[in-house]
């Protein structure tokens, strides 16, 4: 295991913490987001370029921007909505 | 009002009280401090046009009194319909100060349960054979054959293609199939005619100028995905799901107008029927020809080439369709304001 792999690894724990324990739902998703792309950087050194791939559009993307959604419904998302008012 | 005060209700005491011409009450009822917080909370209600239980029975409340009837002809609120738990019930029933206790019982077997999910999974993990372990038993005949005939037997050079598209092309007929009822189910359920109407152009200049750079590169790189899936990394879900973001990009950066012209809703449920119905009768043929040696193989072509690989290249592009106006579909349904 390279010194890499150990650092991805780490980071990913870390995100992963803090995505659950972050009080702020914005920079939750975000930390997700950051925690699907460095999956995809492990997929690809696990030799799974197709899981990489999809992990990226998905986990990064996809998922993401159902969440910000969400929180647009849910009317957590500050500062964009604000031209309304 | 009422002649008999017994007989009322208690949200209709209530709401007498609140209204300030409750005649059993004997203080001076517009120096209330507590009518008064009350009807600032319902002035908050109202200017933040925030409806919660009591300010809808609140209106409710004003419309009959409106209207010249101010009893409701209902049993459910009565004094008397609040029963007490009867049989072995009795200890579910709310007493004061119980709450808390249950609170922190939630709390201690919560963590007990995490605790012990979290024991199992670790062992599990660690007594689980290691990475690239001869002796493990997933290693079998399998995934030997698929590792050492794949190539010969589908025609594609990227195994994980050959996998879930010729031997397992099943499976991946059942995702799609999932996506497609998932997609129908949310437009029935959020979709309302004539919505289209009404949809801004972008006014994010950066993001529309961004969008309108980038774009061509995300939509190539999700079609060389899609169409390269038998040959590289990569295929029909992923180069489906890159196109997905594309369209949504393309949404926010060129107005949902401009996209609604392209691609209306129709469209894109024609689109994923058509693909769905293509990849089945796709998969049917292999049932005529596939097991039976009748001999109407489809011609596997020089592996490596962009034609090879039989229904392969065929069913990721369907594959990537479903996906992409799945994707999207989602998208437009959920990104409504009013919705």
């Amino acid at each position: 295991m390279t010194v890499l792999e150990i650092v991805l690894l780490l980071f990913l724990v870390f995100c992963a913490l803090a995505a659950v324990l972050t009080r702020h739902l914005v920079a939750s998703v975000i930390i997700f987001m950051s925690y699907s792309s460095v999956m995809a950087i492990l997929w690809l050194l696990l030799e799974s370029p197709d899981l990489a791939i999809t992990e990226a559009a998905v986990g990064a993307g996809v998922t993401s921007l159902l969440f910000f959604l969400a929180l647009r419904k849910v009317k957590a998302l500050k500062g964009v909505d604000e031209d309304e008012q | 009002m009422s002649s008999d005060p017994k007989k009322e209700s208690r949200f209709e005491r209530f709401m007498r009280w609140a209204e300030g011409e409750d005649p059993a009450q004997d203080r001076e009822v517009a120096e209330d401090p507590e009518r008064a917080e009350f009807m600032e909370y319902l002035e908050y209600l109202d200017s933040h046009e925030h409806m919660d239980f009591g300010a809808y029975r609140l209106m409710r409340y004003r419309e009959r009194a409106a209207k010249g009837m101010p009893r409701q002809e209902t049993h459910s609120h009565e004094p008397t319909a609040v029963q007490p738990a009867r049989g072995g019930f009795s200890w579910l029933r709310h007493r004061p100060g119980q709450f808390r206790r249950q609170v922190r019982l939630y709390r201690i077997l919560s963590l007990a349960v995490a605790a012990v999910l979290m024991v199992t999974l670790t062992a599990v993990t660690l007594s689980m054979p290691g990475f690239g372990n001869p002796a493990a038993p997933a290693l079998n005949e399998v995934s030997g054959r698929y590792l050492e005939k794949g190539l010969e037997e589908t025609g594609a050079v990227n195994a994980v293609a050959g996998m879930i598209l010729d031997y397992r092309a099943f499976d991946t007929f059942g995702e799609s199939t999932v996506l497609f009822a998932a997609a129908m189910s949310v437009i029935l359920l959020m979709r309302r005619p004539g919505q289209a109407e009404g949809e801004e152009e972008p006014t994010d200049r950066i993001l529309s100028q961004v969008g309108r750079l980038i774009l061509p590169a995300i939509l190539m790189y999700g079609v060389y995905v899609v169409l390269n899936g038998h040959l590289s990394p990569g295929g029909g879900f992923s180069g489906g799901t890159v196109l997905g973001c594309g369209l949504i990009l393309a949404s926010l950066a060129l107005g949902r107008r401009a996209m609604e012209r392209l691609l209306p809703p129709e469209r894109l449920t024609h689109l994923t029927v058509g693909c769905l119905l293509a990849y089945g009768l796709m998969k049917g043929y292999s049932f005529v020809t596939g097991a039976n040696h009748v001999g109407w193989e489809i011609p596997k072509g020089t592996p490596g080439a962009i034609f090879s690989a039989g229904f392969i290249l065929p069913l990721n592009i369907c594959v990537g369709v479903i996906v992409a106006c799945t994707m999207y579909t989602f998208y437009t349904l959920f990104a409504d304001k009013e919705g």
